[in-house]
């Protein structure tokens, strides 16, 4: 058999399937460092960022059929996962608190300083020239909303816009984004 | 507006998480019926997963150990006690055939083929548990190696009806374990005997004589074998089947 490194993800998925615990650890050590980051940027807290990873990859390990890799990548798969978890524990009563607490009063302001730690956060560079080859309008309610964690009506309520005109952007923005990203040669298949 | 272009509205939001609990559910009960809509999902997600490459940050040591604490709980270790002959009763579930799953798709990249064989073998997750029921011994079972192998398939050999009568495990490099415990007892003087067809011909070669009472056999299949079939043969076994097949399956 095939070092376990070589294998592609989804390969790696199907040793899953077949209880290999190994397996499972080289998808955790592949991937668990992008969904680390990803949590702890939603959450701010190191606590409850580890429990989403936990969630995260014992949820593979349970149900690895749900992973389908003709609908995208692992990375993504596991990323999508780790941001609607991080989410709901956000929108939960307790946790909402404390964030509005952190964020004081949810204005515009807090979308641009948001916007500059993604920009640290985003260490590749195609993505960073994609992102900036966006239009403002765009790109700050994707950026608040991925990043930041909040519904398209909390987002239209800190730019003061409609909120059809920010859900609408949100896609289109999308869209766009990816358009650039093929461009790039990144990622995304036509 | 129809309410399909107010639910494609809410996709890129949905996507990443930002809508109301009720518009999600609106968006996932559209989703069942409307592969357009999923495969847009699908596509913004891999955008929004994007934004982050090239991150990682460290994770601490724990996270990982209690990960591996809580995986001892699901069933990993291979009962002692088999039965063989007691399962045939069993009713057999619905499962997927590889076979039908690739003739619907061109599978012309390989990325393709071994992507789909991802899907198809996951599937087969129940099946897997119910061979590692049937596995004779705990300790080097050549039925536990490859299991433990990604590249080897599960053949099952199914009945006109639709029944299963056996399985086969097949190994990448060839060496196999056909599991037969579907399949009544013969009288004196029949046996079972195993055959392969090869690609593009039309007559069989015997892959092995089971006997009258088969339950766990070792079998090697060279490349370009694309069906498996069991007959009844008279005695020591024939060069070519003298009867129908009772059972076949189709390799990938």
């Amino acid at each position: 058999m095939k070092d376990l490194q070589e294998l592609s993800d989804a390969a790696l998925v199907v040793a899953v399937g077949r209880y290999r615990q190994d397996a499972l650890a080289e998808a955790y050590r592949r991937h668990a460092g992008s969904v680390t980051a990803l949590a702890r940027r939603l959450l701010g807290s190191e606590n409850l960022a580890e429990e989403v990873v936990q969630e995260v990859f014992l949820h593979l390990w349970n149900a690895p059929d749900k992973f389908d890799p003709e609908r995208g990548t692992l990375r993504s798969y596991l990323l999508t996962r780790a941001h609607s978890r991080s989410v709901d524990l956000l929108r939960s009563e307790g946790a909402r608190k404390q964030r509005e607490e952190r964020d004081a009063k949810r204005t515009a302001d807090a979308g641009y300083d948001l916007e500059r730690e993604v920009w640290d956060l985003t260490v590749s560079e195609a993505v960073s020239t994609a992102l900036a080859d966006l239009r403002d309008e765009e790109r700050s309610p994707i950026v608040l909303a991925y990043f930041g964690g909040y519904t398209y009506r909390e987002v239209a309520e800190m730019l003061d816009e409609p909120e059809g005109t920010i859900k609408g952007r949100i896609r289109t923005g999308l869209h766009r984004l990816r358009g650039g990203l093929q461009a790039a040669g990144i990622g995304v298949e036509g | 507006m129809t309410e399909h272009q107010d639910i494609e509205e809410l996709l890129g939001a949905y996507a990443l998480d930002a809508v109301d609990p009720d518009e999600a559910r609106l968006v996932e009960e559209h989703l069942v019926e409307c592969p357009r809509c999923r495969a847009e999902v699908a596509a913004h997600r891999e955008v929004a997963a994007l934004l982050t490459s090239g991150t990682s940050d460290p994770v601490p040591d724990g996270v990982w150990d209690r990960i591996a604490a809580d995986l001892g709980d699901t069933p990993t270790p291979v009962p002692i006690e088999v039965a063989f002959g007691e399962r045939q009763a069993r009713k057999t579930t619905a499962r997927t055939r590889p076979a039908r799953v690739l003739a619907g798709l061109a599978a012309a990249a390989a990325v393709v083929v071994v992507a789909l064989m991802g899907a198809v073998l996951i599937n087969q997750r129940t099946e897997i548990d119910d061979l590692r029921d049937e596995a004779a011994a705990p300790e080097a079972d050549p039925v536990l190696d490859l299991l433990r192998d990604p590249t080897s398939q599960i053949v099952s050999l199914d009945h006109a009806d639709g029944t299963t009568g056996a399985r086969a495990l097949v190994g990448g490099d060839g060496d196999s374990v056909l599991l037969a415990s579907g399949l009544p007892d013969l009288g004196e003087g029949e046996t079972y005997q195993l055959w392969g067809l090869p690609q593009g011909r039309e007559s069989m070669v015997s892959l092995g004589v089971l006997g009258a009472d088969p339950g766990q056999s070792e079998f090697h299949v060279e490349g370009g074998i694309t069906t498996l079939a069991i007959t009844r043969e008279p005695g020591g076994g024939s060069t070519q089947p003298s009867s129908e097949p009772l059972v076949t399956g189709t390799l990938v």
